[in-house]
């Protein structure tokens, strides 16, 4: 620790997730409309028929909204990383940094260039490099998420494979960009992410298609919409079903704790169960002796934790007592060992540099040989664990408060549980509007159309949750197990990231009332009104 | 219809079905190794995904009446 008020921390903390959350308000929207717009210019194409341009050029006039707000909030972010989180980019920076450098010159510049022709290309190019430059706006857009997911896939899951700790430097430095991009972890976020947006912007379309066949205005116009926004979203929503499905079996196999706070298991069990309603106490782990009492009230599902974090009903799958206090039956260390091994590794590079210092070197060498001992090897796979990869735990030596290792628990858990209700309302809305669009009824199903406007602002709401998820289920850790939050922040004067976050705070409700505003005025204008 | 039901179901069952096989296995953060065939696997279901939605888009559109010339 560099001694720093823990306030600049909360503060830094605070400022990084209000950019998060409203970053992440315009891009499930630009990731799910890129393709909705694709779609739609492509049966224009295909049909040739004017209705369908009209249709694809309303959508893309919000779709075009977002996209600039969209930009605009993701740059600021990048620049938090500078000002609050200094230590985090210089020591993760050559892993963190090579994906999003990635993004910013392929995935950006090919967004930035097919946008001016999508937006502002109708009438100065042919319809086929327009459907062109379209599609490639979305892949591009698309290709956006997934960079920054890759990046995003390394602070939850950063493996020994792709990177080590370079004692020479004192940073983690990169071994295979192969193993860093196609890593499980940040494949299954990106398809879980890309699905949830379709579903975001698929429920986005079909509600205000449906509040325009509430009101009898451009009929035909919503009729054809909501079609394609019903068929899409059934895909996407199903599809974020299976693969959040197999998120939550990554989850438990490569951050137990997270999966521990997300469904309040305190104690480990064999046949776990999924608390399906409850509500959670917010209680020290070492304190709690039975799961029971972790809650005012819980309806569980037996055995469903196991099945799907283990696949097999009888698995047994740690709780956060079980990660703190260790559980030799199944090989799970307790943290002080950890801590022991990471506060060595800290010694070992503080003796490496002074040795390196006195021109001593066969301290160096000595100090280095330490570094990299193995501690740990898997007789199936070969890993081997190294007192380097650990030392992230060093950090909580001197921790009285262990509970500190785990992310909140109820904040966790709610997050995690509405996201996953709203999930499954999501897939009754598409079946059930789908269905009545095939019939050819949904013109007159009027409590449907009713439940998918009041549904509109839902998907934003899932999303979110999703993120305080994956973010603060990461806790208290920016890269999991190996960089504690607290270690990553800048060391500058508290005022400056408060002065900022207020400046950030005012620019983001000026911005958010001026893109409500607009699309208001969009959608009550209809169609024809949008170009 | 039915087909296109079959269709989308062999869709989601070989993904899970690829999944149970290919996910490796493991209890503590460390030793979950790093399998990139299925990484591959996973990132090519994306535009799998964009083809069949489109397919089963057109099929919605044929089939409500709403769009013949598809």
């Amino acid at each position: 620790m560099h001694g720093l008020d823990l306030n600049m921390l909360e503060w830094a903390r605070a400022q990084f997730a209000m950019t998060a959350l409203f970053h992440f308000f315009f891009v499930p929207f630009t990731l799910g409309m890129s393709f909705l717009v694709a779609f739609f210019e492509t049966i224009y194409v295909k049909t040739g028929k004017k209705e369908w341009k009209e249709i694809t050029q309303f959508w893309q006039t919000l779709f075009g909204i977002n996209f600039a707000l969209g930009l605009a909030t993701g740059i600021i972010h990048e620049f938090e990383f500078g000002t609050n989180w200094s230590t985090y980019s210089w020591v993760v920076g050559d892993l963190f940094g090579a994906p999003l450098a990635v993004e910013g010159i392929v995935a950006f510049f090919m967004e930035a260039t097919f946008a001016a022709i999508s937006f502002f290309g109708w009438k100065r190019v042919s319809k086929s490099v327009h459907l062109a430059s379209t599609w490639l706006l979305a892949i591009g857009s698309n290709l956006s998420a997934l960079w920054i997911l890759i990046a995003n896939g390394f602070m939850q899951h950063p493996s020994n494979e792709f990177g080590f700790f370079n004692i020479e430097t004192s940073r983690l430095e990169m071994t295979d960009f192969w193993a860093l991009i196609t890593q499980p972890v940040a494949q299954i976020k990106f398809l879980h992410t890309i699905t949830a947006s379709y579903t975001l912007s698929s429920l986005f379309v079909l509600g205000i298609s449906s509040l325009y066949l509430l009101r009898k205005k451009h009929v035909d116009f919503a009729k054809k919409s909501a079609a394609v926004a019903a068929a899409f979203g059934l895909i996407a929503s199903i599809f974020t079903a299976v693969i959040g499905d197999e998120h939550a079996y990554e989850v438990t196999n490569t951050q137990p704790t997270k999966i521990a706070a997300a469904e309040g298991l305190y104690v480990g069990e064999k046949g776990a169960s999924i608390v399906a309603f409850g509500i959670p106490k917010n209680l020290p782990a070492r304190d709690v002796t039975s799961n029971d009492e972790a809650f005012v009230f819980k309806i569980e599902l037996p055995k469903m934790l196991s099945l799907l974090g283990k696949r097999d009903p009888n698995a047994y799958v740690p709780g956060l007592k079980d990660l703190i206090e260790g559980n030799p039956e199944y090989g799970i260390w307790p943290l002080k060992k950890l801590a022991q091994i990471g506060a060595e590794a800290r010694e070992d590079l503080r003796k490496y540099h002074e040795a390196k210092k006195a021109g001593d070197v066969e301290a160096m060498k000595a100090a280095k040989e330490d570094f990299y001992k193995v501690v740990w090897s898997d007789p199936k796979t070969g890993l081997k664990i190294t007192k380097a990869d650990l030392i992230g735990y060093g950090f909580f030596k001197n921790v009285d408060n262990l509970d500190l290792i785990h992310p909140p628990v109820p904040t966790v858990f709610y997050a995690f549980h509405i996201m996953v209700g709203l999930g499954f309302w999501f897939i009754i809305i598409f079946v059930a509007a789908w269905l009545k669009i095939i019939k050819n009824a949904y013109e007159n199903a009027t409590l449907l159309q009713k439940l998918a406007v009041i549904s509109v602002p839902l998907p934003w709401i899932a999303t979110s949750f999703g993120w305080m998820t994956a973010e603060i289920g990461r806790q208290p850790w920016t890269v999991f197990g190996v960089l504690p939050t607290p270690e990553s922040v800048t060391p500058i004067a508290l005022q400056n990231v408060q002065a900022t976050f207020f400046m950030f705070l005012t620019a983001f409700v000026i911005l958010g009332i001026a893109e409500l505003k607009i699309l208001f005025t969009v959608v009550k204008s209809g169609p024809k009104g949008a170009h | 219809m039915k087909r296109l039901i079959a269709l989308l179901m062999v869709f989601f069952s070989g993904f899970l079905f690829a999944a149970e096989k290919l996910m490796p296995n493991g209890i503590s953060p460390e030793v979950h190794k790093i399998d990139t065939t299925w990484g591959v696997i996973l990132f090519f279901m994306w535009p799998i995904l964009i083809i069949v939605s489109y397919k089963f888009i057109e099929f919605t559109l044929k089939k409500s009446g709403l769009e013949k010339d598809l």
